[in-house]
């Protein structure tokens, strides 16, 4: 079941990769390094853009935005009687710039979309692992157990010696200590 | 660089590193790592040496993001993401490793386990 789901996660990696680079040549986006461009990456969030400048009273109902960055610093509005202009960098709104959180999620997905996808399958296969170690019913070694019981039987009289039978407390068999490994053989006998 | 540093900043960008430097994060990160790496090696309970281990994971984590942000790259954030989801699939294996070995012995002492010879 492991390798099924494996294989279905592999294509779907490289069915991610072919999806996005295909995506970014369609909208004719440049595959940027990973350096800091704010303006430039700006352009990947036009919906902020077309909010914030709504918002602000600089985009009127039925203008678009056609281009964000392009120029440096411009946003170049068309209006609905097809005439265009420029929003320059001094008029943009106080919010209208990109934060750390969004840059670091466009780099994620446009630079990284098969690492992402094999962090699914690496974190899948911890949580089988981890329910299948946890699920496993041990077979508490018995000598392991009789001398445990001993040994926490000792701690205990030494620590506390106003008990009289410690045995008691410590050992849910009810035999014991000294006897505590010939009770546990007679009772797998 | 410099010039970079005066245009992000004009645009309203934060500057790289105002206010606290590189080498604040460092010594932070240097801290976390010795106090981590202390621990480890003291301590003999297995949940307490897990936790050690984690901290050092996160001091290399602020290194690697101290070292980004210094030089304006988003690669080492991109890159602490990814460990963070190894560390999560790590604590999930090493946890329930713990929880195997304590239904054996019945103890998280590392002791227990000396005739593993690890």
């Amino acid at each position: 079941v492991g390798f099924v789901l494996l294989g279905a996660m592999t294509v779907m990696v490289f069915r991610g990769i072919g999806a996005s680079s295909g995506r970014g040549a369609g909208d004719g986006l440049v595959r940027r390094e990973t350096s800091v461009q704010p303006d430039a990456l700006l352009r990947d969030l036009p919906r902020k853009a077309e909010r914030m400048l709504r918002a602000n009273g600089q985009l009127l109902e039925g203008e678009v935005i056609t281009s964000i960055g392009r120029v440096e610093g411009v946003i170049r509005v068309r209006g609905s009687d097809g005439a265009v202009r420029e929003v320059t960098k001094a008029q943009w709104p106080e919010g209208l710039r990109i934060t750390n959180a969004e840059m670091l999620g466009i780099n994620l997905l446009r630079e990284h979309p098969g690492t992402i996808e094999i962090a699914g399958v690496i974190l899948l296969m911890a949580m089988l692992g981890a329910v299948v170690l946890s699920r496993k019913q041990v077979q508490m070694d018995e000598d392991a157990k009789a001398s445990h019981l001993t040994a926490l039987a000792k701690a205990r009289a030494s620590r506390d010696p106003v008990i009289d039978s410690p045995l008691e407390l410590v050992n849910p068999v009810g035999a014991g200590v000294v006897g505590a490994q010939g009770a546990v053989s007679e009772d797998r006998a | 660089m410099m010039e970079t540093a005066a245009i992000l900043a004009q645009q309203g960008f934060p500057a790289a590193m105002s206010g606290p430097t590189l080498a604040h994060y460092i010594v932070v990160s240097i801290i976390m790592f010795v106090l981590g790496l202390i621990g480890f090696l003291t301590r003999r309970n297995l949940i307490i040496m897990f936790l050690c281990t984690e901290l050092m994971f996160q001091a290399a984590g602020i290194a690697l993001i101290a070292f980004g942000r210094y030089h304006l790259d988003l690669t080492g954030q991109t890159f602490v993401i990814f460990i963070l989801t190894v560390a999560a699939a790590e604590a999930a294996m090493a946890l329930a490793l713990v929880v195997l070995l304590f239904r054996r012995k019945e103890s998280l002492d590392a002791e227990e386990w000396k005739d593993m010879n690890g």
